[in-house]
């Protein structure tokens, strides 16, 4: 490396008449790069770049020379320069050009391979408010989770009581007859409190495309944890008994939500009482059995879920359910064989369902209090659903 | 007929017919309440609308200026997208910066049709397409940051078909 800078040294006193006249005439990158012997150091970042590398060499060059008032005599001269000044001008002229993140370079270091790329990375424009609050009013419900993931005024726009007021309005209220009396016109009108909760319950009863998902029946229980279940705490275990043709036994979980979750959570809803809603992060597990199978709750209350699965009964005629349960459950740890955990078992078992808070049934099944079994074995529609 | 003169922000005025000009409710009570002329050769300044989407917005106010006026309680009824006139559906073939620029003339200017028919096309493009789609359809900055971004889409879980 030292010999090759001293020889184009000298190829470059052999060129030059004068300092002066060197400086504004004779030097240029293209010569440095299309030269018989290429300096290693321009060259290596050189490939993809040489038209750019060309305007800011001479850019760089007579700005240098224009903003310095020292005569050219006593100016260091380019050649005595260290090579890696050059270079490093150079590539901080290019990753502006490019509009690339700067990421600051220490000699030596590779750049990291996670460093975006440009085109990585959209930019985009940053349209005003009124924009994304004139729009909502016309995004379907199905619609609004996406909406709403755009941008923060576009989330800003969907944070409002009037919005969730005008959805119902729009969607629920013309046959708010076969809604429950939280969910009721007069429910929703007198109170912002738990109104998106309210209106998203609503039109899962009374929006047709979210009663087609509701009519395909309630999901079945997946492999693996598609549901959202493992790390959620059991709050809560129902024996309902006997509904139509199966025994039904419901658990309730919860996620609780980390502080740092709480906190952007806050950051993000600007009106708190809007978005309040108790069950955030409930999970309803529906398993029915062909028998009566007692089991004790007090063991699991508390427990945190690590994993569920379904394999074939005893009678190999049904399912067998198993649940694990943990104290400390951590999704990111692999799981410890030896854990000291709980397993719960049940079997046979003939279907499991997970509902979330947004599902009708989810609310309907403790609308009633859990030991009047009775009353819930006479709700007709329910029984329809809960036998699907 | 009588015609009015507008001023777009950038300058540019525009001879148009009062009937046409009406549509827009800004316009209408500009000249009922504050007693602007028809007649008069003063043009009307419309600071927030530049010539090329006011060109826009009158060639729409031309077509649709024997429609009946919209009905009154319409916030309440339930927003169909799939109803837009195929002039409309023409009309608003346009890039996705025109057609943001159009719906908020339309909210400055108070024409509720057009607003309407711009709203709708953009909720039409909106549907199916995943947040980041949207984004690049409509070049919108996204200014959430990857925790929030996920926070934002466990919030609307309810959304997603499960």
């Amino acid at each position: 490396m030292y010999r090759r800078k001293k020889r184009r040294h000298r190829n470059w006193k052999k060129t030059a008449s004068t300092k002066e006249a060197s400086f504004l005439t004779d030097v240029t990158v293209q010569e440095s790069a299309d030269s018989p012997t290429p300096v290693v150091a321009i060259r290596k970042k050189n490939l993809s770049k040489s038209s750019l590398l060309q305007k800011h060499a001479m850019d760089g060059l007579s700005d240098s020379l224009n903003e310095e008032t020292v005569p050219l005599d006593e100016v260091e001269n380019w050649y005595d320069r260290d090579l890696s000044e050059v270079d490093n001008y150079l590539d901080d002229n290019l990753e502006a050009e490019v509009g690339r993140e700067h990421v600051p370079k220490e000699k030596g270091k590779i750049q990291s391979k996670n460093c975006k790329k440009p085109e990585d990375k959209h930019i985009g424009r940053d349209y005003p408010a009124d924009l994304w609050y004139l729009l909502a009013d016309y995004i379907a419900p199905e619609d609004i989770g996406c909406f709403s993931a755009l941008c923060k005024k576009a989330l800003h726009a969907t944070n409002s009581a009037s919005f969730w007021r005008k959805l119902y309005n729009r969607y629920c209220k013309h046959d708010s007859a076969s809604l429950p009396n939280r969910l009721q016109p007069y429910s929703i009108r007198n109170s912002d409190d738990c109104i998106r909760a309210k209106v998203i319950c609503a039109l899962y009863r009374v929006y047709p495309p979210f009663q087609e998902r509701i009519k395909k029946g309630v999901r079945p229980l997946e492999d693996g944890d598609s549901h959202g279940l493992y790390g959620a705490v059991c709050q809560f275990v129902c024996n309902v008994g006997r509904v139509g043709n199966h025994y039904y036994h419901f658990i309730k979980f919860r996620h609780i939500s980390s502080v740092t979750e709480q906190n952007l959570r806050n950051s993000l809803v600007s009106s708190p009482s809007v978005w309040r809603n108790p069950s955030e992060g409930e999970i309803l597990l529906r398993v029915a059995c062909p028998l009566f199978q007692p089991f004790s709750s007090e063991h699991i209350m508390g427990l945190q879920l690590a994993s569920i699965s379904l394999s074939v009964s005893r009678d190999m005629c049904y399912n067998r359910l198993r649940l694990e349960f943990e104290r400390n459950y951590d999704k990111k740890k692999r799981r410890d064989p030896k854990r000291n955990g709980i397993d719960m078992y049940l079997d046979p078992v003939i279907h499991v369902s997970v509902m979330h808070w947004w599902h009708p049934l989810f609310h309907d099944s403790f609308a009633q209090p859990v030991s009047s079994q009775r009353t819930l074995r006479t709700q007709t529609p329910v029984d329809n659903h809960w036998d699907a | 007929m009588p015609n009015i003169k507008l001023q777009s922000s950038d300058g540019e005025v525009f001879d148009v017919d009062v009937d046409v000009a009406k549509q827009s409710i800004t316009i209408k009570t500009m000249l009922e309440d504050l007693g602007m002329d028809e007649d008069d050769d003063e043009a009307i300044p419309l600071p927030n609308v530049n010539s090329a989407i006011l060109g826009k917005v009158l060639e729409w106010c031309q077509f649709h200026k024997d429609d009946p006026p919209p009905p009154e309680d319409e916030e309440n009824r339930e927003k169909r997208t799939d109803d837009l006139c195929g002039f409309d559906i023409d009309f608003l073939k346009v890039d996705q910066g025109t057609l943001f620029e159009l719906i908020l003339a339309a909210n400055y200017l108070d024409i509720k049709g057009l607003l309407d028919a711009s709203c709708k096309t953009v909720a039409n493009m909106i549907k199916g397409k995943t947040p980041e789609e949207i984004r690049k359809t409509f070049n919108i900055k996204n200014d959430f940051t990857p925790a929030e971004e996920e926070q934002v889409r466990k919030e609307n879980s309810w959304c997603e078909e499960k």
